[in-house]
């Protein structure tokens, strides 16, 4: 059957019912909140284990037990492959693998895939691990997750956890993690938090345990059941990636310059103006230029939200944003931040973007920029897979910032290399076209047709070169050709859901020619 | 077709598709590929292919109002006979032509072109900008220019060069090369062509570099060369008139044409009387805002 | 006879072409390495033999082309140049002789 946005989804895959996207607002969910098995604790109880195989088989852990991670030291993390290596030494197989994102440094995960220690993998994929799964190495298909959707999952019970294991820079012996102080401090826990809610059991790992009563941030020892002391969580170098600079690439500045414009004339940067931007290069560039305009304009914005810079730091510290609502710490400015600064505070991913609660941060954000690998004519998003059809890159808050955003708009350079950026069809859809406003490349502005009022604005700006789509596509397919068309297996290798649980899209196995 | 105007000529590595592929978006109204001093001997073949290529695939690569011009090396080098002979063929829209130093010099390049352009056929008149870089071009420009006016449309400063052959080193207020950068718009504008400053080497310092662009806007250039894309903006932004000018400019030429039409000698505008110079910058200032696009609208 | 040149760098946007004339070959061989394989694979062989005509070399070649996005103006411009450098060694060989 084919989804509202023509994606041919299978009603049913290996036992697995679909329900097809049909909008991204139409779902309504119905029933309750999952909610995991009551605990029991005693006066004098202790959590603090001998080690990790101690903690996991007090977690109760078995054959085809489902255990989730969080990815705050990023490529500075040695939880997962510690946890993992000790998971398979104990002979447990068929584990299902549910990361909220994985790392460069994770590469030996397809080690234990191909030993079936890990069975099943539901959460994000990145380059190594993403590959391998391409190329048919996993039974079944991994489901791919927004941030957002994930929290979703997980509080719906569509994704039952066994045993979240999560990486704290700081603990109390009673549970209590902190994440803003110790040697491997990281900044906010947002995606592990409402793992150890929803977990039936949950261990802490720490390098940094503190006695009892530390002051709780994020997660609280009402939900930790082990903890664990290693010598080191993380690699503080490969955590966080020191200072996130402004690029000094002029391709990506023009990109930034030209987002910034669109966001100046766009009508949302006034006072109280709320926003958010990841950490590539275009859109830090275009965060900068952002700032400037609000210094000179003498602008007061309300927050930023998301993954946090310190570009975003040195923007509050300027006074053009009175909070900082942070899920995640991308650099060192913004951990020192979050450690020192009242108004830079920490939400969970649910708070962040689970669209079945009272409310989501998305849902206040005026604007955010966000990057493409792909856009079609519909103005559909693909971020996952490569040019390749290779299923390489995760969700991250792509879908939810762009569904709840007043403005979405989109930063890319318009070719990488001579692969263009605006196809007839994109490999696979990320994001719908419904929830994205505006394309900007180095060589024009793009305005989704449902979106009227805001071409009328760009139109009257003479340093904007707004360009229908299908203008920049033909410009496209006037320098680079018209590519070959991928062919795809029946196999699917790739589950991508909408952060309201409906697919979105599935990604099949690309006919290797070479064989 | 190329508007003709040159407040800013990005200069491009002739060697470096990433490069000559984006050099269009960065507004700069020429695109001066470099075969000569930003390509080392070994690469001088591949860069003449990779530019012949490029210029051949203009249309997709660039605006149609964007002048391609290509930096050839000298005739007295192993390549620059070569240079001229490949690149002619594919027609850009200007040859950039080094060190300059005497007429004899320029109407040979001149002749060379001519031949080229009959052999390979090109419909379009090929023009050329003297890069005066030494003490004798310096000496002998009034001659070069004079000798030079069936292809010349523009004077520039080879900095660099210049200052060494003055035995001295480029400061930043540029006291070194005030008699130069005079002498050449002096004789620029006497012959009506174009006088294009030299480049501004320090690319992270934009503030320097808008300071010297007002500098030699002042002293009568009418453009500047970039070696870095970042610079093409500040570059337009000292040179392009703004709109007050412009509706100044424009009304002006309105009472200039009613006085015309009402057969007075002299032209008044509030109170005051408006001489030849000043109707003749204004319709310099109405024809580059025309060609910039600032009446689009209206027409 | 044997003769190697190559042209063109693995910097971004643009490819490396090595082209070996060689008296054994019986055949025109192309051998392309790229991230788009699957999108321009064949047209990057139709320019690559287009510029093998043009070139009117009467020998077999074989052609090892290492893409790193080159747009198609590029992949003409490094052909050119390969073959260029393949055709000045030409003369010096014939001088030799």
């Amino acid at each position: 059957m084919k989804n509202i946005i023509g994606r041919e989804i299978p009603a049913e895959y290996q036992g697995m019912k679909f329900k097809p996207f049909s909008g991204a607002f139409e779902f309504v969910p119905k029933g309750s909140k999952y909610s995991p098995a009551l605990k029991v604790s005693k006066p004098g109880d202790k959590k603090v284990r001998k080690n990790l195989r101690e903690a996991l088989i007090a977690a109760g852990i078995k054959d085809g037990s489902s255990i989730s991670f969080h990815h705050h030291l990023r490529n500075g993390d040695y939880i997962i492959n510690m946890a993992m290596d000790e998971i398979a030494s104990m002979g447990i197989k068929n584990i299902r693998f549910i990361p909220t994102a994985l790392f460069g440094v994770h590469k030996k995960i397809i080690e234990h895939i191909k030993t079936g220690v890990i069975g099943k993998i539901s959460g994000s994929l990145n380059g190594p691990v993403g590959r391998f799964v391409s190329d048919g190495n996993l039974k079944y298909p991994v489901f791919l997750r927004s941030h957002g959707g994930r929290a979703r999952a997980i509080e719906s019970g569509d994704e039952t956890i066994d045993i979240a294991i999560i990486a704290a820079p700081t603990c109390d012996e009673f549970g209590t993690i902190l994440s803003s102080v110790g040697q491997s401090a990281c900044g906010p826990l947002g995606y592990a938090v409402t793992d150890s809610q929803y977990a039936r059991q949950v261990i802490a790992v720490t390098d940094n345990l503190v006695p009892f009563p530390a002051k709780k941030e994020l997660i609280s020892y009402n939900h930790i059941d082990h903890i664990v002391v290693v010598d080191k969580i993380g690699n503080p170098g490969g955590i966080v990636s020191g200072t996130t600079v402004v690029t000094r690439d002029t391709l990506r500045l023009k990109i930034g310059h030209y987002a910034s414009k669109v966001i100046e004339h766009s009508g949302l940067l006034i006072d109280d103006v709320s926003f958010q931007t990841g950490a590539g290069g275009a859109s830090l560039a275009a965060a900068e230029f952002v700032k400037n305009i609000m210094l000179e304009k003498k602008i007061t914005g309300s927050f930023a939200s998301g993954g946090i810079t310190g570009l975003l730091v040195d923007m509050y510290n300027k006074g053009l944003f009175k909070k900082l609502l942070d899920v995640q710490s991308f650099d060192l400015e913004a951990v020192a931040s979050y450690r020192d600064n009242p108004d830079h505070i920490g939400i969970s991913a649910s708070e962040y973007a689970n669209p079945h609660t009272s409310g989501c941060i998305v849902n206040q954000l005026d604007c955010v920029l966000l990057g493409a690998t792909e856009v079609d004519l519909n103005f559909n998003v693909n971020v996952n897979t490569e040019v390749d059809g290779a299923l390489l890159h995760g969700i991250g808050g792509h879908q939810d910032t762009a569904a709840g955003a007043k403005m979405t708009v989109i930063v890319a350079p318009q070719f990488r290399g001579n692969i263009p950026l605006v196809v007839d069809d994109v490999t696979t859809v990320t994001t719908p076209g419904e929830t994205v406003d505006v394309l900007v490349t180095e060589r024009g502005v793009a305005v989704n047709p449902r979106r009227g009022d805001l071409l009328e604005r760009f139109k009257k700006c003479r340093d904007l070169p707004v360009k229908s789509i299908e203008e920049i596509r033909e410009e496209s397919i006037k320098l680079v050709g018209k590519p070959e068309p991928i062919e795809y297996e029946d196999d699917i290798i790739g589950i991508i859901e909408y952060r309201d649980g409906s697919i979105i899209d599935v990604v099949r196995k690309v006919i290797d020619k070479k064989k | 077709m190329m508007n003709n105007i040159r407040r800013s000529l990005l200069y491009v590595p002739g060697n470096q598709p990433a490069i000559i592929n984006s050099a269009g978006i960065y507004g700069a109204d020429v695109i001066v590929f470099d075969l000569e001093d930003s390509i080392s001997i070994d690469e001088k073949d591949s860069a003449r292919s990779l530019v012949k290529n490029a210029i051949i695939n203009r249309n997709n690569l660039y605006k149609s109002n964007v002048e391609l011009m290509v930096r050839v090396n000298h005739l007295s080098t192993p390549f620059g006979a070569e240079d001229l002979e490949e690149i002619i063929s594919v027609s850009p829209d200007s040859i950039r032509i080094p060190k300059v130093e005497s007429a004899e010099e320029l109407i040979k390049v001149h002749e060379i072109i001519g031949k080229l352009e009959k052999k390979f056929q090109i419909k379009t008149r090929i023009t050329t900008v003297a890069i005066i870089e030494t003490l004798l071009g310096l000496h002998n420009i009034e001659e070069i220019v004079k000798k030079g006016l069936d292809r010349l449309t523009g004077l520039t400063l080879g900095a660099e060069d210049f200052t060494r052959d003055l035995g001295t080193e480029r400061s930043i207020g540029g006291e070194e090369l005030l008699f130069a950068r005079e002498k050449l718009v002096f004789i620029a504008k006497l012959y009506n062509i174009d006088a294009i400053d030299t480049v501004f080497s320090n690319v992270f310092d934009l503030d320097a570099l808008k300071t010297e662009t007002q500098f030699i806007k002042k002293l009568g250039f009418t453009g500047k060369s970039a070696i870095h894309p970042s610079q093409v903006s500040e570059i337009n932004s000292v040179f392009t008139p703004t709109a007050a000018e412009i509706e100044n400019s424009v009304e002006i030429l309105q009472a200039a044409a009613e006085a015309k039409e009402k057969g007075l000698g002299v032209i008044a505008r509030h109170g005051r009387m408006i001489d030849l110079p000043v109707i003749k910058k204004s319709e310099r200032i109405v024809n580059m805002a025309r060609k910039l696009g600032y009446f689009e609208e209206e027409e | 006879m044997k003769l190697n040149a190559v042209a063109g760098s693995l910097i971004s946007c643009d490819l490396l072409v090595e082209i070996e004339l060689n008296d054994n070959l019986t055949d025109n061989e192309i051998i392309i390495e790229s991230p788009s394989i699957i999108q321009y694979g064949k047209k990057m062989k139709e320019i690559t033999y287009e510029e093998i005509i043009r070139n009117g070399l009467k020998k077999f070649v074989r052609i090892k082309i290492v893409d790193k996005g080159a747009l198609d103006y590029v992949l003409r411009a490094r052909l050119q140049t390969a073959f260029n450098r393949i055709g000045k060694m030409m003369i010096v060989g014939e001088n030799d002789e």
